[in-house]
């Protein structure tokens, strides 16, 4: 039982009349929902702790930016190459093994890309911003797949896709239909999708690997991914000069059912099939909106009463499903990754 | 363990009858998955919001005056309060919930577009009366959600009607005013959470302190933005009455834990901090809600005190009229006093 559910308890006694003001505080404390006296004290030595240590790390990085523009190039690059070789050695000296190797490891990863940051800040060369993440990108996968972290990993999985968000927003431009297929917006739902079959195909076989929020972030960005293209081909579909956008189904109703599939059938994990659930209904009330613009003009009234209707509706099914869908891994003794024995 | 604790009470006397039906009651609503339980809400409201337009679009045309307003204000809270307080409501479907949520903030919005359709020597007696109405509504409606709006509407109707209605010199003095009963309200929970009323008192402490620390914030009224005094109307009283609050409500709850000399002076010094702080009172507010937080075993509040405790000290260096150079040795310092008080804490000094 947690702690809100504790409390909610011993209060609902309190409430009714059958445990005393005094004994709800007593049995708060004794529960270990209200801290004793040692969980004060670490408390207040780990505020302390890193209250001090944030404030003389940042006094160190205000030093350094006053004197920023009177440093030599060398100087700067030297200012940040330090501690990424410190943070890399001391990776190898502690070994990635342990959590404060990891960290290590992890601290370099970081670093690469702010010394990748100041080199393009010295030699301005008038590289497209998205060459940097993906530079910091490639450069640390050897680290990252030393590492065996699922969060270095999803750390990694950001900058690729911050590099592709980038390079696709700088496109939204004439050049997309001179010289690039607009096939090209389907890449993020593409490699958000193969990175989480990847992750799940290497699931049974590698320990570290089986941490329960790692695939559940790589569904989110997917699922993300999908329902803007989604929302896009009920605007873009047709009449317009996007020549792929009409194909665009073709992509998104089998990553859907692929998810629904899977996560429902195989791996049993709530949260992907949320995730889809919530996809389908924002791409189906978009096309809603779509259908019903003409009507917005004539009776914005009846539009507005369809969607808040359909929307609700929609709404509900998922959910019945949803917890069918729990009931059924409950009662077969299939719990779910991370979820308890709802109905 | 929850088992043994109840055993324990039972033996000591607190705690009288059978405890097996409460907890059905109590995890009324609470069985359901949280995800699926965030997608009903995600879509209660969406469906919610389309709905609201429509009678919107559809009513607005009719409603022209401000009494009009006020009326369908008050009947569209009044009718979702009636239905959200019935225990067949608050067992069935979430998205019926949000939806209800949802139709009463469009009734709250009603009133507060009344009050803006008042003339202006009026609005402050229409906005203290919708303070008055939102008080009966935390009182009565028995939901926290739409206790915490209430509470929202209730602190935000009353310190607009208070600077209307009353002497800019007075009026500035809100803050110190929500500000001491907030940190009343925290401090005195373990008397208060056993009462029958207990969760419009938790949702009154929540709401004022939202509007304070919003305020503290910088998102609305001048108040309190770090070393920028507090704005043209009371200068410098308002905020060291802020600050005087927070030394009092740290100084006295940690009265018993100060059995050492060096715990004093950890004491002495950190409040001396809170004092060398005092405008920018964001430091020492962010410092007691992470405090309550932890205190009280709440975290969402530990979490929100941590962030204001962030925001407050980013922006009392932002604001320093100093150069780099001068900040980044003030910073030094004041993360060299804090491991100072860490070790002061960590000594084992003599006991009284």
């Amino acid at each position: 039982m947690g702690q809100s559910s504790l409390r909610r308890y011993l209060q609902s006694l309190a409430h009714s009349g059958q445990l005393s003001s005094t004994g709800l505080e007593i049995g708060l404390q004794r529960c270990g929902v209200l801290p004793d006296a040692e969980r004060w004290h670490r408390f207040v030595d780990r505020l302390l702790l890193g209250g001090g240590a944030l404030l003389i790390l940042a006094g160190i990085i205000f030093f350094f930016a006053f004197n920023w523009t009177g440093l030599h190039r060398f100087q700067k690059m030297a200012l940040v190459s330090l501690p990424l070789i410190v943070a890399a050695s001391r990776a190898v000296l502690v070994g990635v093994d342990r959590a404060e190797g990891k960290a290590w490891l992890a601290s370099g990863v970081v670093l690469a890309g702010v010394l990748l940051a100041v080199i393009g800040q010295i030699y301005q060369t008038g590289a497209d911003s998205e060459l940097l993440f993906a530079g910091w990108a490639v450069l640390t996968l050897p680290w990252v797949v030393a590492g065996r972290a699922p969060w270095l990993w999803l750390f990694w999985l950001v900058l690729v896709n911050t590099a592709l968000t980038v390079f696709l927003v700088g496109r939204l431009d004439v050049w997309v239909f001179f010289f690039f297929n607009d096939a090209m917006f389907w890449a993020p739902l593409l490699v958000n999708a193969l990175a989480l079959a990847l992750w799940e195909a290497l699931w049974p076989r590698i320990v570290w690997m089986r941490a329960a929020y790692a695939p559940r972030l790589i569904a989110a960005f997917s699922a993300v991914a999908g329902t803007t293209l989604g929302v896009s081909w009920w605007f873009l579909g047709s009449g317009t000069h996007w020549n792929a956008m009409p194909y665009v189904p073709l992509v998104y109703v089998p990553w859907l059912a692929a998810t629904f599939w899977f996560y429902s059938q195989h791996r049993r994990d709530i949260v992907p099939l949320v995730f889809g659930a919530l996809s389908a209904i924002v791409v189906l009330t978009a096309g809603l909106i779509d259908g019903l613009s003409d009507q917005f003009w004539r009776d914005g009234m009846a539009a507005f009463f369809m969607l808040g209707i359909s929307v609700a509706a929609m709404t509900a099914v998922a959910a019945v499903w949803l917890r069918r869908v729990l009931r059924h891994w409950s009662e077969a003794g299939m719990v779910g990754v991370g979820e308890k024995h709802h109905a | 363990m929850l088992e043994r604790v109840l055993e324990q009470l039972r033996a000591e006397g607190y705690l009288q009858g059978d405890t097996g039906d409460v907890f059905a009651e109590a995890d009324a609503g609470h069985d359901l998955s949280p995800w699926v339980l965030a997608l009903q809400m995600a879509g209660g409201w969406l469906s919610a919001l389309f709905l609201l337009l429509f009678l919107g679009v559809g009513a607005a045309p009719l409603i022209d005056s401000a009494e009009a307003w006020f009326v369908v204000g008050v009947l569209i809270i009044g009718a979702t309060g009636a239905l959200m307080g019935r225990k067949e409501v608050m067992a069935g479907s979430p998205v019926w919930r949000q939806f209800l949520l949802v139709a009463s903030l469009a009734g709250h919005g009603a009133l507060l577009v009344g009050t803006m359709e008042t003339s202006s020597h009026e609005r402050g007696i229409a906005l203290a009366m919708v303070a008055l109405f939102e008080s009966f509504m935390l009182l009565w409606v028995r939901w926290m959600p739409h206790r915490i709006v209430s509470a929202l509407m209730f602190g935000g109707c009353l310190l607009v009607s208070f600077n209307k209605l009353l002497a800019p010199e007075f009026a500035a003095f809100w803050p110190p005013l929500y500000w001491a009963a907030v940190s009343a309200l925290w401090l005195s929970e373990s008397r208060w959470q056993a009462s029958f009323q207990s969760e419009a008192l938790y949702a009154l402490a929540t709401g004022l302190m939202l509007v304070v620390l919003g305020g503290s914030l910088g998102l609305f009224l001048d108040f309190s933005m770090p070393l920028r005094g507090i704005g043209a109307y009371g200068g410098v009283y308002p905020l060291a009455a802020v600050c005087a609050v927070n030394v009092i409500s740290l100084a006295v709850p940690a009265r018993p834990a100060l059995t050492a000399w060096n715990h004093v002076l950890a004491a002495v010094l950190m409040l001396a901090v809170i004092g060398l702080t005092w405008r920018a009172p964001a430091i020492g507010m962010g410092m007691l809600v992470l405090l309550f937080g932890f205190a009280r075993g709440h975290r969402w509040l530990l979490a929100l005190g941590g962030v204001v405790l962030v925001w407050g000290v980013g922006r009392f260096y932002y604001d320093l009229q100093l150069t780099l150079l001068d900040k980044s040795g003030l910073m030094v310092l004041g993360g060299v006093l804090l491991l100072s008080v860490r070790w002061l804490v960590g000594l084992k000094g003599d006991q009284k």
